[in-house]
This record gives structure tokens, C-alpha cells and sequence, in this order.
């Protein structure tokens, strides 16, 4: 499996390169793992939520990347296996591997409460608040505040673009697991958004509903 | 067409996955055939597709990253990278 974690057994089996072996392993490592730094370094913010451990994970990834370079698999998808490199660098330094997280839920249900927050963002005048505002830095601090199973895969699949089936050999969880975290994490994400734009007076139409609870919720996730 | 069309219902709880591309093409189809004609359900797509729009924008500017790049391969140097260029 190309994803898996390198070994040091893996390290010690390769045979020492010529020079002209490890000037083309230097080149494709420039060209397809060094060009996915910023991708690692977003990934390892989402995981640590702290700009300079996130910056020491990233290197150490890419240092263990290196070392193991002829584990990749020419052709696979360097960035998953980054990935999964820079999970493996965190989950070590936290030791936080042995906690398994039942967070998860009924993504069908997700998908239905989402409609709900809609309803509430239409019904404050915020139908369109995501194209008529600039809401970057206020995603940014929104997923930051998420907690980190759903902030993990928010990263994955909404920022980086990965597939539920990407993200479900990244993170070792079942795909189903991938889909509920993702959705819930949406709709945290939402309405932390949705706060923040009425709070900030971007209201664009009718009156102000109250938004349910919407912090309280919040805070309770954030302490599971 | 020999599908039903779906109900609202349905077509809600697979939205998601509709916009993240994670559906059979069957699917896929149906769902598209109902936004068509159901103006409720084009509402909540739009709403929710803007959202992913704007959360996918974070990944665009790559540039702050550059000093990190610099130390990063300058550490990989000390472990022998060493590429042509």
C-alpha cells in the first residue's frame, strides 16, 4: 500500500544510490513532494492549530519523506502520502494515537440540519452572504475553532480538495465516518459564520431571527 | 425517463454529496433534474455551493508559505538533498 507509514526496515532495505541515482531522486523529490509544502503545512495548521508547531511538523515531514522517498510509489499521489506522512508526525508528538474518537453521527441527518441553517441564514437576510462578503479571515478563525476531528476533515476535503475515499485512508477512518465529521463540521462552521456576519452588521435584508443556540453547541463539541 | 422523480426530501440528504462530486452518475443525474425544476432545493444549493466556493478560496495563495519552503529544503540539504536546480 503506497499510503502506508515508512518503515525503518523499509529505510534499510534500499541499496546505497550512485550519484546520478540520487540527482534524479533529488529532482522528482523537488518536483512532486517539495512543491506540496504549503498543502502539508495548511494540513499540519488544521491538525495542530498552532502556526509554529505546524511549521516543526511540516519539516519533520518532509525530512521523513525524504529519508523514505524510495517507498513512495512513482505515479501515486504524493500529496495523500504526505499526508499521511504529516498525521503520523503529529499523532507521535501528541501520543494522542491511542485515543480513538467516536465523534461521528448520522451524515444523512447532517445533510438534513443543514437545510435548517439555511433557513435561519435566509430568514436573518444572509441568503447571500457568501459571495457578497469577504469572509476569509473569518473562515480561517472559524476552522481553527472547530474541533479536531471535524477540523481535520474540513481541511481535507473542503480546503485541499480530497476525495471522502482520500481522506479516509489519511486519516484511517471509514469513509462513512469521513462523511459524517465533514458535514457536521460544515454546518459548525456555518454557523459560526453566520454569527459572525450578523454580528458584524452584514445583515442585507428583512429582520433579524434569533440564531438557535448556535455557541452553546458549539462550546459543547468543542469540550467533547 | 423512467426514474421517479426524487422528492425533496431525498434530494436534501444528498446534496452534499452531490456537490462533492462523491455520487453514481445515476444519481447525480436525478438530482440535477429535480434543482431543475425545484426553485426551494436550487436555494439550498446555491447557498451551500457558495459556502464550499468561499472555504476552498483559503487554498489560493500559496506565497506565505515561501519562507517555510526556504528553511524546509535548507534542512533537507543537511541530509543530502540536493537537486539540479
Amino acid at each position: 500500500m503506497s499510503d502506508a507509514e515508512p518503515t525503518d526496515e523499509a529505510a534499510s532495505a534500499g541499496d546505497p544510490p550512485d550519484e546520478h541515482a540520487r540527482q534524479r531522486k533529488d529532482e522528482a523529490f523537488a518536483r512532486d513532494a517539495v512543491t506540496c509544502l504549503p498543502d502539508v503545512t495548511r494540513f499540519a495548521r488544521a491538525l495542530t492549530r498552532d502556526s509554529a508547531d505546524a511549521d516543526d511538523i511540516t519539516q519533520e515531514t518532509f525530512l521523513r519523506a525524504y529519508r523514505f522517498w524510495h517507498t513512495f510509489v512513482p505515479g501515486s499521489d504524493c500529496r495523500r502520502w504526505l499526508f499521511t506522512i504529516c498525521r503520523n508526525v503529529f499523532l507521535r508528538k501528541t501520543e494522542r494515537d491511542r485515543v480513538v474518537e467516536s465523534v461521528g453521527g448520522d451524515a444523512e441527518l447532517e445533510a438534513v440540519a443543514a437545510i435548517d441553517l439555511h433557513i435561519v441564514a435566509r430568514d436573518a437576510g444572509l441568503d447571500d452572504m457568501f459571495v457578497r462578503f469577504d469572509l476569509g479571515p473569518a473562515i480561517v478563525r472559524a476552522i481553527e475553532g472547530l474541533p479536531a476531528v471535524y477540523r481535520t476533515t474540513v481541511q481535507l476535503v473542503d480546503v485541499e480538495d480530497m476525495t471522502y475515499e482520500e481522506v479516509s485512508q489519511v486519516l484511517t477512518i471509514p469513509v462513512g465516518t469521513v462523511r459524517s465529521r465533514l458535514f457536521r463540521g460544515r454546518r459548525l462552521l456555518q454557523q459560526e459564520l453566520i454569527e459572525y456576519a450578523r454580528d458584524a452588521g452584514f445583515v442585507t435584508s428583512r429582520a433579524v431571527a434569533p440564531l438557535t443556540s448556535s455557541r452553546s453547541e458549539s462550546r459543547r463539541e468543542t469540550q467533547r | 425517463m423512467t426514474e421517479p422523480i426524487l422528492d425533496c426530501g431525498r434530494v436534501i440528504r444528498q446534496l452534499w454529496d452531490y456537490l462533492d462530486g462523491a455520487l453514481a452518475e445515476d444519481q447525480r443525474a436525478r438530482i440535477f433534474a429535480h434543482l431543475e425544476q425545484c426553485a426551494a432545493c436550487t436555494s439550498h444549493f446555491e447557498f451551500e455551493r457558495s459556502f464550499l466556493d468561499t472555504v476552498a478560496r483559503l487554498r489560493r495563495d500559496d506565497s506565505e508559505f515561501d519562507g517555510l519552503k526556504r528553511q524546509v529544503i535548507a534542512a533537507l540539504r543537511e541530509k543530502g538533498f540536493s537537486p539540479a536546480r
